[in-house]
């Protein structure tokens, strides 16, 4: 130890001189000494500094812009924030049209082969690597046939298909499959994770889709959006700026992982989500206008579709509008129309090359897809007569108390023949009579009194001459003829809706004014704009453009319409307990007739049948048009195929509407009964019990003993009318009375009831014009010939199939 | 005869420069000059002459301490701002997952297929105007109740025990 500590003691020393002597040296150098090596330092130093200061004034001041800009891009990460697209819900709070988010399924077939090959490569080495005893390795599966084999499936695509498209190797995109929902994608993502693929094999986008819930209703008005969301047709279209709302965007700082940093944002713009509609259309009465459409297409083999306006007549409200056949607005691609189809059909069975029959797909589904309400023109017909009649009115050229007209069956205006329906004439007519039976020769008379010039501005103050303005894109204008060039000729078919072609929903229009004191009103069918919290940001106003006529020729004109209905027993119109006014138009599709070649040519002259009505009389709250374009059944009038279809609305809807009925004592008085329960009644109780309600009884077994009524026929509850027959059987040990349903169509009220009642069976009359004189059995309950029990009820409805009913 | 001059003025007879010992002296001066020049001038009253070594250490530490913190707590505010976002995404991804359901069963239940199922399904029928009576209300709609004033007076107190346990939420 002593020895090392003298060690130690040495070498101090030693370094301590050494350090002296350098330091004498340093003192006394005069040359390359230390000052020379501070010197150097120093501007080594000083030249170090200046380097750096050049540079960082080079990329902060003179370069600062390039450089943060690339700075920015490579930290920096723009996000867009989509808007959400507004909901569209109907008066009544009810979803029609609502959005959610889907994916695209995307796959890259040359990122797929250059994994496969890496995957390939991986399992020769571990085969060649593999001995006796190891795990077992497998057979090899490709990486293409494996993804998309899990595709085809989870996507119910064709995998041949996508194998076809991963042989591309250059390509790195490929959809496989548009708008797929999360169970979907959450099926991808799972497979993708359990089998180690990376998400730049297969991977999704983010996009969105429109749900309609209730498929068809309202389909046409609705519209229906592409696949960039953009509304392309029907309100989607017409509000996609309201709907649509504006994306947001953000710049995030990222950090290494690629994960936003928060609070270093410099930029942020929120999304503005879309707006939503409230709709003034009815879900309800549109179901009912929908479904009636599509049975009166049915029932009359309507060839070119029909459509149904109903509207608020005070403030041009459309509570309801279809086109039948429609589409489901959730599939827009899919054809419905039965001649439609057959048309197709049709033309793919005959020769016809992939490019006509794509046309003709194309062509046909833009024809479903436009709204026949505001896009199709058609000849009025007698609906228009209400427009003549109420413009005469107006100019007191006629009055409902002393005009009279005369109807020898034809006119001859100009030299020229016009035809009354009724060749034979109706002789001497009032005001009343002459539209109630629709006579032309009277109505070219009221044109005539009126002149060509009155006309003119009274089908102009109508709004015949302007779209209407509503709020739907695609509304037509109208094809008329214009004030310098009415002739004599011109104006006595014009007077009669023969000559000018407009569109249902102008006719609604003119309507609305002649029964609501005179007001030409803007139809719209949007009621309030609400923004993404529920608040109201805009409310649709009532839109009067004009007054056409004065109140007082509006309330003749309802009493004129209501007597319409009422007249001769009733028309297929009438509801009992309401007061309906309305007017029945059957017209000739004229220029297609002449197109085709008329008489000479074979031609076969087509119609188009309408009703146009209003309700209640008294005080009109709704008008109603519907028209069917081209019925090809047995009836083609517009009292037989219209008419009944507003009848069957009203009698659902006005209800709905809050419009209830209110029968006369006449009316009351047939009113039918409720059947009341009898079983377990003795006879005599029973009896008693049925006569109460207004019943007849028939007894089947031994009435005077103490049995009891073990089954009656009608039910209980059944509604019939009073004077029915009510079967009862008394005891257990009974056979039920079997009888077969006789054939009544086109029989009268009387013999039909006489068929029926003789057959055992009980009848129950339906149809609005059941008590006119005219009316004839159309439609029964239980199918002629079929077996079943007597007392049953066969329900027969009654139409009357003339041109001015 | 004259007395040689001593007074060592000629250079020939500076006997000093031949004295080592005032060159030593010199020397030895200029040495200790030179040391003194570079010694390096201590503060007086500095931590190191001093020895606070601990005051230094302590700074350091809290300064340290004092970073490490602020680090921290913006890390931890990075991740709870992650969390946030990642739970609004989820709450985003429930709520349309939610108007997708929601949709896809008002499709179930729209009123054409109730129409269709009533009337094919259970074979129920629409009802008959006939089985309508409607009933003409000239008051509002009021709902009165009725109050039982008879209580007495050990009712009022079981009403007065039941209200507090209500208020209480039991």
């Amino acid at each position: 130890m002593a020895k090392i500590g003298q060690r130690l003691k040495k070498g101090a020393v030693r370094f301590v001189n050494w350090v002296k002597k350098k330091d004498a040296e340093a003192v006394n150098d005069k040359g390359w000494g230390m000052r020379g090596r501070q010197a150097v330092i120093l501007v080594a130093a000083v030249g170090f500094s200046c380097v750096v200061g050049y540079n960082l004034l080079k990329y902060t001041v003179l370069e600062g812009e390039q450089w943060r800009v690339l700075a920015n891009n490579q930290q920096m990460r723009p996000l867009t924030i989509k808007a959400s697209r507004g909901s569209i819900y109907d008066a009544n709070g009810t979803v029609l049209a609502q959005s959610s988010t889907v994916w695209d399924v995307i796959i890259a077939p040359g990122t797929i082969y250059n994994a496969n090959e890496a995957l390939r490569d991986e399992y020769a080495k571990a085969k060649d690597k593999w001995k006796e005893g190891d795990e077992p390795l497998g057979e090899y599966v490709d990486l293409a046939e494996k993804i998309c084999s899990e595709l085809s499936e989870i996507l119910d695509v064709d995998k041949q298909k996508l194998l076809k498209a991963c042989e591309d190797h250059d390509n790195m995109y490929y959809i496989v499959k548009r708008k797929v929902e999360k169970p979907e994608v959450t099926l991808i993502t799972s497979f993708l994770k359990e089998n180690g693929i990376s998400s730049d094999c297969v991977y999704t986008q983010e996009s969105s889709k429109r749900y309609y819930p209730n498929g068809t209703l309202a389909a046409s008005i609705l519209g229906f959006t592409n696949y960039e969301g953009e509304g392309v047709y029907g309100l989607e279209a017409y509000y996609d700026d309201y709907l649509s709302g504006t994306d947001g965007k953000a710049f995030y700082t990222q950090d290494g992982s690629g994960n936003g940093v928060e609070y270093a944002n410099d930029y942020y713009y929120s999304a503005v989500d879309g707006y939503s509609l409230v709709l003034t259309l009815d879900e309800v009465l549109q179901h009912y206008l929908e479904k009636n459409l599509e049975l009166c297409v049915s029932q009359h083999e309507v060839v070119n579709r029909a459509c149904g306006i109903i509207m608020n007549c005070n403030t041009g409200a459309v509570l309801a509008m279809a086109t039948s056949p429609g589409f489901d607005a959730n599939n827009p691609s899919e054809i419905t129309g039965k001649y439609d189809l057959e048309k197709l059909e049709t033309l793919k069975a005959s020769d016809a090359s992939e490019e006509e029959i794509d046309e003709l797909e194309a062509t046909l589904r833009e024809k479903q897809w436009k709204n026949k309400a505001i896009t199709e023109l058609y000849y009025p017909g007698s609906v228009f007569k209400t427009v003549t009649c109420a413009s005469a009115l107006e100019e007191k050229v006629i009055s409902l108390e002393s005009s009279s007209f005369n109807c020898p069956g034809y006119a001859i205006v100009a030299g020229q023949h016009i035809s009354c329906w009724n060749h034979s004439g109706h002789g001497t007519l009032t005001l009343q009579e002459a539209i109630t039976k629709s006579c032309n020769p009277s109505f070219i008379a009221i044109g005539q009194a009126l002149g060509a010039e009155k006309f003119s501005d009274y089908f102009e103050a109508f709004g015949f001459t302007e779209p209407t303005g509503i709020d739907l894109p695609g509304e037509s204008g109208s094809l008329y003829v214009p004030r310098d060039r009415m002739g004599p000729v011109e104006l006595a078919s014009s007077s009669f809706g023969q000559t000018n072609k407009v569109t249902p929903i102008q006719v609604t229009t003119a309507i609305c004014a002649i029964v609501n004191g005179g007001y030409l009103v803007t139809p719209h069918l949007v009621d309030k704009v609400l923004d993404s919290d529920g608040n109201v940001v805009e409310t649709k106003q009532t839109e009067i453009k004009r007054q056409v006529i004065s109140e007082e020729t509006s309330a003749t004109m309802r009493g004129i319409m209501e007597n319409i209905v009422n007249t001769n027993g009733g028309s297929n119109a009438y509801i009992s307990g309401y007061r309906i006014g309305g007017k029945s138009g059957t017209t000739e599709r004229i220029d297609e007739y002449n197109a085709a070649g008329g008489a000479a040519g074979g031609a076969k002259m087509t119609y188009v049948s309408s009703f146009a009505a209003m309700a209640p009389a008294d005080d009109p709250q709704i008008v109603m048009l519907v028209m069917a374009d081209t019925p090809t059944g047995t009836q083609y009038y517009g009292s037989a195929v219209a008419a009944p279809v507003v009848s069957a609305v009203f009698k659902e809807g006005l209800e709905h509407l809050g419009i209830y009925p209110t029968y006369t004592a006449e009316e009351q008085a047939k009113m039918d009964a409720t059947v009341p329960y009898v079983l377990g009644s003795k006879s005599m109780n029973a009896e008693s019990s049925l006569s109460a309600a207004g019943f007849d009884v028939r007894f089947v077994g031994d009435a005077t003993g103490s049995a009891t009524v073990t089954t009656q026929i009608p039910s209980s509850g059944s509604t019939i009318p009073k004077g029915s027959t009510v079967v009862c059987y008394l005891g257990n040990d009974l056979d039920l009375e079997v009888g077969v349903v006789p054939d009544v169509t086109g029989m009268t009220v009387s013999q039909a009831n006489n068929e029926i009642t003789n057959a055992g069976f009980n009848i129950k009359i339906e149809g609005g014009a059941a008590e006119n004189s005219s009316a004839l059995a159309v439609e029964q309950s239980l199918a002629p010939g079929t077996e079943a029990y007597k007392g049953n009820v066969v329900e027969v409805t009654f139409q009357v199939n003339n041109y001015s009913d | 005869m004259a007395v040689p001059h001593r007074d060592n003025t000629n250079l020939a007879y500076d006997l000093s420069r031949f004295d080592s010992t005032a060159r030593e002296q010199r020397e030895r001066e200029r040495a200790e000059e030179e040391k003194q020049r570079r010694q390096i001038r201590i503060a007086p009253h500095s931590v190191s002459k001093t020895g606070s070594v601990f005051k230094i250490f302590s700074v350091t530490v809290v300064l340290f301490a004092a970073l490490c913190a602020v680090n921290w707590s913006s890390t931890a505010k990075d991740d709870m701002a992650r969390k946030v976002t990642q739970q609004q995404a989820l709450l985003e991804s429930a709520q349309d997952d939610n108007a997708l359901l929601q949709s896809k069963l008002d499709s179930k239940v729209n009123i054409s297929y109730i129409e269709q199922y009533a009337t094919e399904n259970l074979g129920m029928e629409k009802v008959a105007s006939a089985q309508k009576k409607y009933i003409s209300v000239n008051t509002e709609d009021l709902i009165e109740v009725d109050e039982d004033a008879s209580e007495g007076f050990f009712g009022s107190i079981k009403k007065w025990f039941s209200d507090t346990l209500e208020f209480l939420g039991f």
